[in-house]
């Protein structure tokens, strides 16, 4: 009947769109946790001050500050133990370490100066690194917490809350309390202070400060670190206690970014030639013996590949890097050059643009090309550089080169993005209607132009969208990366230096990261920052994308 | 169709029987990790109803798995450090309990090929560090500027070398803090440092580069690679440190390795991990220890077990 | 389509310009060079893996070679044995065929929802961007999103509802393979919609609107039109997910893989596939020995044979679709409908 269709269609398209809906709210809870994690980053400290409740104040009261409590001990945590006591950390990252490390402190009465030791060429001088100016007078400073940051309150009854390495106040709290007597002021732990008078015994206020958060400027921008020579772009993020935590994400983006661009500069040509060959010019049959072959490529997972590269291929890509070069340059030219001169004595059939004694002689000259270019390579290397084309690079033109570069990650990561590649395009430009192609061969132009203007057109938004696809393999690969890039974090654009990815970066650190730190919200952070990077990749895509399917209207 | 359904039937015939029942988890250091798996085995001939899961990537993941109760015990190369501490007091309420249980020392590696026998801290300092907080000095990227113009290649040519590559671990590595504590006095490792996931990595890196140079834990020292003699700096004598001398107690940089555990005051550790506690403190696993390449930690693993335990 | 668009062509007079004809050739020459280098690509890296597993001295003073590996394999410890390699080929078939059972029919929905069914609106479009985008997400983002929501969430929910008894030794509260798994098919979902949708997208409009003029409902429409012409990019999307998935090492550890696992996550006790256990895992099997191989002879080829069993269960995997694919097209090419 009529109506048991109807039921059953209404149905279905209610359990589709809800059961779609379900798994689209999963994705974006994906999408929604990265935000989630990596947002609060940003926020300002003192919005989430939480001040707990000062004590009975006055001299009746009692204060009992200890000191021999703390993390050391099997006791209790630093902090209010109750209304009458106050226990102080043991741990004292000491506000004037002994010199020979890191930084320290120095306070006048309205300045205060953050000065480190710079390596010279004969020893450790100090320099000053920050200025901290507060007008009205110190009354009381405090120690530097875990978390890098130190309090101040000024004669005017203001709480500054600096972090080390900024001259600006990451936050200020005003609060009405007469401070001529307050002399103190310490870290409980890594986000909360208290202020109080150790003579009288008297707390006035314990303030928690929000600490796990930055600035947006510290991810992107050029900062001094205490210990370094010179501003820097860094990724550090800190291990050992006493050390500042560096974020900067420049150079993990640019090592994702060139490590994406130098895999599909490698295997862009060649997907998509195979994937023009096996659409096009191939006949059915053979088609559909050599596609799944050329798939096949495909059944290698990232982390064989991984392997392999930096067992095996390494050590010889870092000996024979003119072979390498050389193959890479003379192989088209001569595969074209042979195209160009032998191509007339292979058409045999008027008509026929497939012949088996094409594709054999094909490999002949390819396996002819590749032992030319290796020769070609090492001769060149011989004659013009000095036996040596890195270190003759090195030499004369300071160009550093590295065992693990962009040529061996390309390689490897151009072998698992290949698949992607040519799966896709191959599939569309098999799928477009022959009437284009066809009829502009009877119209007399040759195979190559009834491509470009026939099937290409049709067939570029599915090969845009296999680009890209690659592209974010590419870009989301985890294990290439991690093996065989040497997780540098410099931004090079030589592609023979190391390079350090977000994704690899994210292997390594994300599982040990404390939630919620300031580490696990930056690596949230550049995780979100990729996807804002794909995504405006994407999108410019999906714009050509539908204009190309407008103009070529194969569906509307 | 019908292929996998027979191949599905023959995983289901062939599959094992009995689980073990009884699991330890085991997390932490890369450092001790041939220790470690060198004790399970071991421990396996002992006690069979018991497994042992081991994963190691790094020091750093030992704490978060303790605090987190998802593994029985941590094994790192270096203590909990004090955020570690903080943290692990506010989740549980109570510290964790660490022994020592060994001792190695942090070896410096370099290929065959360059001719270097030693080096000093100084010298590393200069090599792996970006502020050069220990030394002080210039940094050094050739190395010529090392005094090391020519290797001597397998096929006795002179071979140049070039700019150094320097190898290390990735920051979750207790090795990694070992070294930016001691070496580089707390200050921070170049950018250009290679950050490797494993000691093994480094190991096949350094075989295969001649300007590789890097630091292992001494158990992962094989034929293949040099080791370099450590000495305070260039005008004191070479205290030891290359081959059989790694194993002995002299290089500075010698350093405790732990086992931690969560135990909440007064109460026992579980049969399952008293068991293993109670073999690794055992003169078998003593010796798997020295074999493997380590050093004899101290008592207190023998003491703590005096008092637990049974 | 059974054919190209070039291939039923058998015409005459194709005259056309000397320089075209060349430049015809040269590309001719280039497209088919790249294809013939893609397959000896293939063939040089079988070749290589199964050099450095079954021959001799590939490095020099620290080769390894076969009779190494089959010494290290027969009287290793665990997780160094063939019992250890046969449970981790059996744990990565487990996971890739659990995981392939969930993303085929969710992205058919997802793909057919977004293209049929959702009014095709500037929010519809957003979504089809930010599924497009997660492609590009680090895959141990997933592994942290899995473990977060599906192990503790879900599987503490499930722990509460159902196995109230055994708690606090959690069941499913803990990684296992049902979410690895899971985890896995949200990674690669992303993918497969993306290649259904650009078959459906393929379709000409025509076989729509016929059918609809026919008076087939939408759902029959899409049951009987529109999936069976878009199999073949079905089926692909889902070989490039489970090519994907047996390669993703970082997700799974944190979801559910083990170095050594004493059981198989299949057997013969009822319910005969456990889901709640950890398993191990060819790919991670590669990760762990590249980094911590033992010493000694062997450990080359060691790493060289678990990569090609991996590789080898990926190829029957993937050929296995592929036959599909090629009986897909073969069937609906004889109902006419392409």
């Amino acid at each position: 009947m009529a109506n048991k269709r109807l039921i059953i269609d209404v149905i279905s398209a209610g359990m589709i769109r809800v059961a779609s809906v379900m798994i689209l709210l999963v994705i974006l809870g994906l999408f929604a946790q990265i935000a989630f994690t990596a947002l609060p980053l940003f926020e300002s400290p003192s919005s989430s001050v939480d001040v707990l409740p000062a004590t009975r104040a006055g001299p009746a009261a009692e204060l009992k500050v200890t000191q021999d409590s703390g993390a050391n001990d099997a006791g209790s945590l630093p902090g209010l133990i109750d209304d009458h006591r106050l226990a102080l950390s043991k741990i004292d990252p000491a506000a004037v370490p002994e010199p020979k490390r890191g930084s320290w402190l120095d306070a006048r009465d309205t300045t205060i100066e953050q000065v480190h030791l710079k390596a010279e060429n004969d020893g450790l001088v100090p320099s000053v690194l920050t200025r901290y100016f507060i007008p009205a007078g110190i009354q009381a400073m405090s120690n530097i917490s875990l978390s890098r940051h130190f309090v101040v309150l000024d004669r005017a009854g203001v709480i500054h809350v600096y972090r080390l390495g900024r001259s600006q106040a990451r936050s200020t709290f005003t609060e009405e309390f007469e401070v001529s007597d307050i002399n103190r002021v310490d870290w409980l732990d890594e986000s909360t202070f208290a202020l109080y008078s150790h003579e009288e015994q008297r707390l006035v206020r314990s303030v928690k400060a929000l600490t796990n958060t930055l600035p947006l400027a510290d991810l992107f921008s050029f900062r001094q670190y205490e210990g370094y020579p010179q501003p820097t772009l860094t990724w550090q993020p800190r291990v050992v206690d006493g050390a500042e935590s560096k974020y900067s994400l420049v150079p993990l983006l640019w090592g994702t970014m060139s490590a994406a661009l130098f895999s599909l500069m490698l295997a862009l040509p060649v997907a998509m030639g195979a994937a023009i060959y096996v659409g096009y010019y191939m006949p059915p049959v053979f088609r559909e013996a050599i596609k799944p072959m050329i798939e096949m490529i495909a059944a290698f997972p990232g982390v064989v590949i991984a392997g392999i590269a930096m067992l095996w291929l390494a050590p010889r890509l870092h000996h024979a890097l003119a072979e390498c070069i050389g193959i890479v340059l003379t192989v088209p030219i001569i595969v074209a050059l042979s195209g160009l001169f032998l191509n007339q004595y292979f058409q045999t059939q008027l008509g026929s643009y497939f012949s088996k004694r094409l594709l054999m002689v094909v490999v002949l000259v390819l396996v002819i090309a590749i032992y030319t270019g290796a020769k070609l390579g090492e001769s060149v290397e011989g004659l013009f550089f000095e036996d040596s084309v890195v270190l003759w690079f090195e030499r004369y033109y300071g160009l550093s080169v590295s065992y693990f570069n962009g040529v061996l990650v390309g390689i490897a990561l151009g072998i698992a993005v290949f698949p992607t590649i040519f799966s896709l395009a191959e599939e569309a430009i098999f799928s477009t209607p022959k009437g284009a192609a066809t009829g502009s061969l009877a119209l007399g132009a040759s195979p190559w132009q009834s491509f470009i203007d026939g099937v290409l057109p049709v067939a570029a938004p599915g090969i845009v969208a296999a680009i890209m696809l690659g592209l974010s393999r590419a870009i989301g690969e985890t294990m290439i990366l991690l093996l065989l890039s040497g997780n540098t974090p410099i931004q090079s654009s030589n592609p023979l230096e190391g390079m350090r990815s977000v994704a690899a970066t994210l292997a390594i650190e994300l599982p040990e990261a404390g939630v919620d730190s300031t580490h696990y919200r930056v690596l949230f952070f550049s995780a979100l920052a990729l996807f804002a990077l794909t995504f405006l990749i994407n999108t410019c895509a999906q714009l050509l994308k539908r204009r190309w399917r407008r103009r070529y209207g194969v569906v509307a | 169709m019908r292929l996998l359904a027979i191949v599905m039937a023959t995983c289901l015939l062939v599959s094992m029987s009995a689980q073990g029942a009884a699991t330890l988890s085991i997390v932490g250091s890369d450092t001790m990790s041939r220790l470690v798996t060198a004790w399970a085995d071991a421990f396996r001939t002992v006690r069979p109803d018991i497994t042992i899961e081991i994963q190691v990537s790094g020091s750093a993941a030992a704490p978060p798995a303790l605090t987190e109760q998802v593994a029985n015990f941590g094994v790192m190369s270096r203590p909990f450090s004090e955020t570690e501490l903080m943290d692990f007091l506010r989740r549980r309420g109570f510290l964790p309990q660490g022994f020592i249980v060994a001792r190695d020392s942090l070896a410096v590696i370099a290929n065959h090929q360059n001719p270097t026998d030693s080096i000093s801290l100084e010298d590393l300092d200069r090599i792996f560090s970006i502020g050069r907080l220990c030394s002080g000095r210039s940094a050094v990227t050739t190395w010529r500027e090392l005094g090391v113009e020519h290797g001597i290649a397998e096929s006795g040519a002179p071979l140049i070398l070039g700019r150094i590559n320097p190898l290390g671990r990735t920051a979750v590595s207790g090795s990694y803090g070992f070294f930016k504590g001691n070496v580089l006095c707390g200050g921070d490792f170049h950018s250009r440092v290679v950050e490797l996931p494993g000691f093994a990595a480094i190991i096949r890196t350094v075989e295969a580069d001649p300007n590789a140079i890097g630091y292992v834990g001494s158990s992962f020292i094989e034929s293949s690679v040099k080791v370099l003699a450590v000495h305070e700096s260039k005008k004191d004598v070479a205290t030891g440190m290359s081959g059989e001398s790694a194993r002995r107690d002299l290089s500075p940089l010698t350093r405790d390795l732990y086992l931690y555990l969560t135990l909440p005051p007064g109460e026992q550790p579980s049969v399952t991990e008293c068991a293993f506690l109670k073999f690794v403190a055992s003169g078998q696993a003593q010796d798997i220890l020295t074999k493997s390449g380590f050093l004899r930690g101290d008592d207190s693993l023998s003491e703590g077990l005096k008092v637990s335990c049974g | 389509m059974t054919s190209g668009p070039l291939s039923d062509f058998h015409g005459e007079g194709s005259v056309f310009a000397a320089w075209a004809q060349r430049r015809a050739g040269v590309m001719l020459w280039l497209t088919s060079g790249m294809a013939v280098s893609a397959i000896v690509l293939l063939i040089g890296m079988l070749g290589l893996l199964c050099w450095l597993a079954f021959a001799g001295d590939a490095f020099g003073a620290a080769a390894g070679h076969f009779p190494g590996a089959l010494a290290v394999l027969s009287q290793g410890e665990p997780p160094y044995t063939a019992e250890a390699l046969f449970s981790a080929i059996v744990g990565t078939i487990t996971v890739t065929l659990l995981m392939t059972l969930l993303v085929a029919p969710l992205g058919i929905l997802v793909a057919v929802y977004l293209h049929v069914y959702a009014r095709q609106h500037w929010y519809t479009d957003l979504v089809r961007i930010a599924i497009h985008n997660l492609a590009g997400v680090p895959s141990i983002i997933y592994g942290v999103f899995g473990l977060g929501f599906f192990v503790y969430w879900v599987g503490g929910g499930i722990d509460e509802l159902f196995f109230s008894d055994s708690l606090p030794r959690a069941t499913f509260g803990t990684p296992g393979i049902l979410w690895a798994a899971i985890t896995l098919a949200l990674l690669t979902l992303p993918t497969v919609i993306v290649s259904i949708e650009e078959g459906l997208l393929r379709l000409p409009a025509s076989l729509r609107e016929g059918s609809f003029a026919l008076g087939a409902t939408r759902f029959e429409t899409v049951v009987g039109v529109l999936l069976p012409a878009t199999m073949t990019s079905v089926v692909t999307g889902v070989i490039l997910a489970v090519a994907r998935a047996t390669g993703e090492v970082a997700p799974l550890m944190l979801v559910g893989v083990v170095k050594y696992a004493p059981s198989l996550p299949v057997s013969i006790e009822a319910p005969f596939i456990h889901l709640e256990q950890k398993f191990m895992h060819l790919g991670y099997l590669v990760y762990d020995l590249t980094l911590h191989a033992p010493a000694g002879n062997g450990r080359v080829a060691l790493i060289a044979v678990v990569a090609l069993s991996l590789v080898l269960v990926t190829m029957s995997l993937t050929t296995f679709a592929a036959v599909l694919r090629g009986r897909f097209r073969y069937q609906y090419a004889q109902e006419g409908l392409l």
